[in-house]
C-alpha cells in the first residue's frame, strides 16, 4: 500500500460556545476525532446531514482551518511543519471546489483571465503557450473556447460556471480534488453533467478526489469508500457498496430510507411496506421492529 | 381519474401569459399556460431553474413581487371567481377563509425573527373569537403538523427552531385559514435529507386525510414521484407535457421531460442502495 496523498489522524475542531450575554461559554465539537486517509486515484465520499461537521473537516483538510488537536499529513508530512515552499506546493496539488460557483468565482474577471492567472503565476504556461493550453482547459470540461472565454461569470449559467470553477482547479495539475458540495447548487439535468465529468477527470488524471455530500445518489454514483458523519463523529465508513448496500449503523439506514427515488411505483412500494410494518410494530409490539421505528441510539436528538 | 374529472376543477389556469420586461427586453417567463388542480388531488410543476415554474405559481395566486410587466394575461379560476382580475379585498378574503394558502422554500425569511410562534400563529387566527380559541387551534394546527410539543414550541422565537420545525410551523400556519388548497413552491429544498423525507411525508397525510388541494413546484422527480397525482412539465415558459405520475414515468411523451427523467435516474440509480434503502425504516 502506497502513502495515502493525505492522511488525517485524531482531528478534532471545537469553536468556543457563546451565550447571549457572554456568560460562560461551553465549548461545541464541530469535529470530534476523525481519522481519514485519501489514495491516489481514490474517490472519499463524505455524508452527513447540516450540524455535522462535514465541511468543517474540509477546511481542515485543505489547511485553511486550523483544528484544535490532531494532525494532517500530505504524502506522510505533517502540514504544521510546512515552510512557505511547502505550503505554496499544497496549495497547487490540493485544489478545493465550493458549492456555490458564482462566489468562488471573481465577478469582475473573463474566463481567460480566471484561468491564464493561475496558469501563468504557477509558471504551467508562458505567453506563447497560452491560449492552446486554456483552449485544452476548456475543451476538457466541456466547453467551446470561443464562445466562452471572454465571458464574465455572470453570463455563464450555474452548471457552466461550476465547469469553470472545475477547469481552474485542473489546471494545475493537482493531487487531490476536495470538493465541498460541488453539485447542490444546480439543475437536475446539469447535475447529472458535472458528474459525468468529475468521473472521467478522476479517472483519466488518477486524481485523489474528496467529496462532501449530503446526497447519496451522488455518493453511490462516483465514490469508492464512504465516512458518514454524525454531530462530528464518523458514524460508519467502509467501501460504498458495502456502506450504503448494507449499512451497519441505524443513522446511515436512516439516511438510506429518506432518500428519494425518482420512481412512483417504488414510492408507492416502499409507503405500503411502511404503512405495514408500522401497524404490525404497533399490533405486536415486536421489539426487533419498535427499535427499528425508534431513532438511533446516538446522542443528541435527530430533528 | 374518472371519479376526479367529472367533478369541476378547484383551480383551473388557461393560456396564462407572464411576460417581463428586463432591462428593456421582453421574457416571457409564463407563455401560454393550461392547468387544473382538482379537489384533493396533488399536483406537480417540474421544471429547471428559469423554467417559470415559480413564477406561474406567484401569478396564479396573485403575489408576483414587484416587477415590470409587459403582460400578463389569461385567467386563473379558482372556485369560479377569477383570480387575476379580483379586487385586492376579494383576494384578501379568498386567503382568509377557505381559499389557497402558500408555503415557500425558505421558512426562515417568511417568519418574523422578533415575535414568539404564538404570536405569529395567532395573526392568521384573527377570525376566532377569544385568546383560549386561538390557543387550542394553534396547538391543533401545531399537532397536525406533526410537532407534539406544542406548549413549548408556541413559546419559541423563530431561531430557537430547527430548519425541519420552521417549515412545519410555516405549513401550520398557511393551514391556519382552513384552505381547500396549498401551493408550496420548493418546500423541502431547504431542508437535509431526513427531514425532508418527514415533512413529504406529512404533505402526504394532510392531502390524504383533510382532502386537501396541493400545487407543489419543484425541480426534483424523486419528489414528484413521492407526492403528486397529475404532473405538469414546464420548460421555457411553456408546459411540454403533462400526464398522471406513473404514466409520466412510465412513457414521456416529450423529449425535456425523457431527458429529465434520464437525469434523474442517472442520479437517483439504485446500484448499491435498492434491498437495503426498501427494507429501512425511515425516522419519523
Amino acid at each position: 500500500m502506497s502513502i495515502p496523498i493525505l492522511s488525517a489522524r485524531s482531528i478534532v475542531k471545537s469553536f468556543a460556545g457563546r451565550s447571549w450575554f457572554g456568560g460562560a461559554a461551553s465549548a461545541k465539537r464541530a469535529v470530534d476525532d476523525i481519522d481519514l486517509d485519501v489514495n491516489e486515484g481514490e474517490t472519499l465520499a463524505i455524508v452527513g446531514e447540516s450540524g455535522s461537521g462535514k465541511s468543517t473537516l474540509a477546511r481542515i483538510l485543505l489547511g485553511l482551518t486550523k483544528p484544535s488537536s490532531g494532525e494532517v499529513a500530505y504524502y506522510g508530512h505533517s502540514i504544521d511543519a510546512f515552510t512557505a515552499l511547502d505550503w505554496s506546493m499544497f496549495r497547487k496539488a490540493v485544489q478545493p471546489i465550493f458549492q456555490d460557483p458564482a462566489s468562488s468565482l471573481n465577478p469582475r474577471m473573463r474566463v481567460h483571465t480566471t484561468l491564464s492567472n493561475v496558469l501563468l503565476r504557477r509558471r504551467l504556461a508562458t505567453r506563447d503557450t497560452l491560449d492552446p493550453m486554456i483552449t485544452d482547459l476548456l475543451s476538457s470540461v466541456g466547453l467551446d473556447a470561443a464562445q466562452f472565454h471572454d465571458r464574465y461569470p455572470h453570463q455563464l449559467s450555474g452548471g457552466q460556471q461550476q465547469r469553470i470553477a472545475i477547469a481552474r482547479a485542473m489546471a494545475v495539475r493537482p493531487r487531490l480534488i476536495i470538493a465541498d458540495e460541488p453539485l447542490s447548487s444546480l439543475d437536475m439535468s446539469v447535475q447529472a453533467q458535472i458528474l459525468d465529468l468529475l468521473v472521467s477527470l478522476k479517472s483519466n488524471r488518477n486524481l485523489g478526489l474528496v467529496l462532501i455530500s449530503h446526497d447519496l445518489n451522488v455518493v453511490d454514483a462516483i465514490s469508492d469508500r464512504v465516512i458518514v458523519m454524525y454531530l462530528g463523529k464518523i458514524i460508519e465508513a467502509g467501501p460504498t457498496r458495502q456502506v450504503l448496500g448494507n449499512p451497519a449503523s441505524d443513522y446511515t439506514r436512516s439516511l438510506l430510507a429518506a432518500k428519494l427515488v425518482a420512481d412512483p411505483h417504488l414510492a408507492r412500494e416502499r409507503r405500503l411496506a411502511m404503512d405495514a410494518a408500522a401497524a404490525s410494530a404497533a399490533k405486536s409490539d415486536h421489539p426487533e421492529l419498535q427499535s427499528r421505528t425508534s431513532k438511533p441510539d446516538l446522542p443528541g436528538a435527530l430533528q | 381519474m374518472s371519479a376526479l374529472s367529472a367533478r369541476s376543477p378547484l383551480l383551473s389556469a388557461r393560456d396564462v401569459k407572464v411576460h417581463l420586461r428586463v432591462h428593456g427586453r421582453v421574457v416571457k417567463a409564463v407563455d401560454g399556460v393550461d392547468l387544473d388542480v382538482y379537489p384533493g388531488q396533488c399536483v406537480g410543476i417540474v421544471g429547471e431553474s428559469g423554467s417559470g415554474k415559480s413564477t406561474l405559481g406567484r401569478a396564479m395566486t396573485r403575489l408576483l413581487p414587484n416587477v415590470e410587466l409587459a403582460e400578463l394575461s389569461g385567467s386563473v379560476s379558482f372556485c369560479g371567481d377569477d383570480v387575476l382580475a379580483m379586487a385586492p379585498e376579494a383576494m384578501r378574503e379568498l386567503r382568509r377563509h377557505r381559499g389557497f394558502s402558500m408555503v415557500f422554500q425558505d421558512p426562515l425569511s417568511y417568519l418574523n425573527p422578533t415575535l414568539r410562534i404564538d404570536r405569529q400563529l395567532a395573526e392568521a387566527l384573527r377570525h376566532l373569537p377569544d385568546r383560549r380559541a386561538v390557543q387550542q387551534k394553534s396547538e391543533d394546527l401545531l399537532r397536525q403538523v406533526g410537532l407534539d410539543d406544542t406548549a413549548r414550541i408556541l413559546r419559541l422565537y423563530p431561531h430557537e427552531l430547527s430548519g425541519g420545525m420552521r417549515q412545519r410551523v410555516m405549513i401550520a400556519m398557511a393551514l391556519a385559514p382552513d384552505p381547500q388548497m396549498l401551493v408550496a413552491d420548493e418546500p423541502t429544498t431547504a431542508l437535509d435529507a431526513t427531514v425532508q423525507y418527514q415533512v413529504i411525508q406529512m404533505l402526504r397525510r394532510l392531502n390524504n386525510e383533510r382532502n386537501l388541494a396541493m400545487l407543489i413546484i419543484t425541480h426534483d422527480l424523486g419528489m414528484v414521484a413521492e407526492l403528486c397525482d397529475q404532473v405538469y412539465v414546464m420548460h421555457g415558459g411553456k408546459i411540454v407535457e403533462t400526464a398522471d405520475v406513473f404514466t409520466l414515468f412510465d412513457a414521456p411523451q416529450n423529449d425535456y421531460t425523457a431527458s429529465l427523467l434520464a437525469a434523474a435516474r442517472r442520479l437517483h440509480q439504485t446500484k448499491a442502495l435498492g434491498s437495503a434503502a426498501m427494507a429501512a425504516q425511515p425516522l419519523t
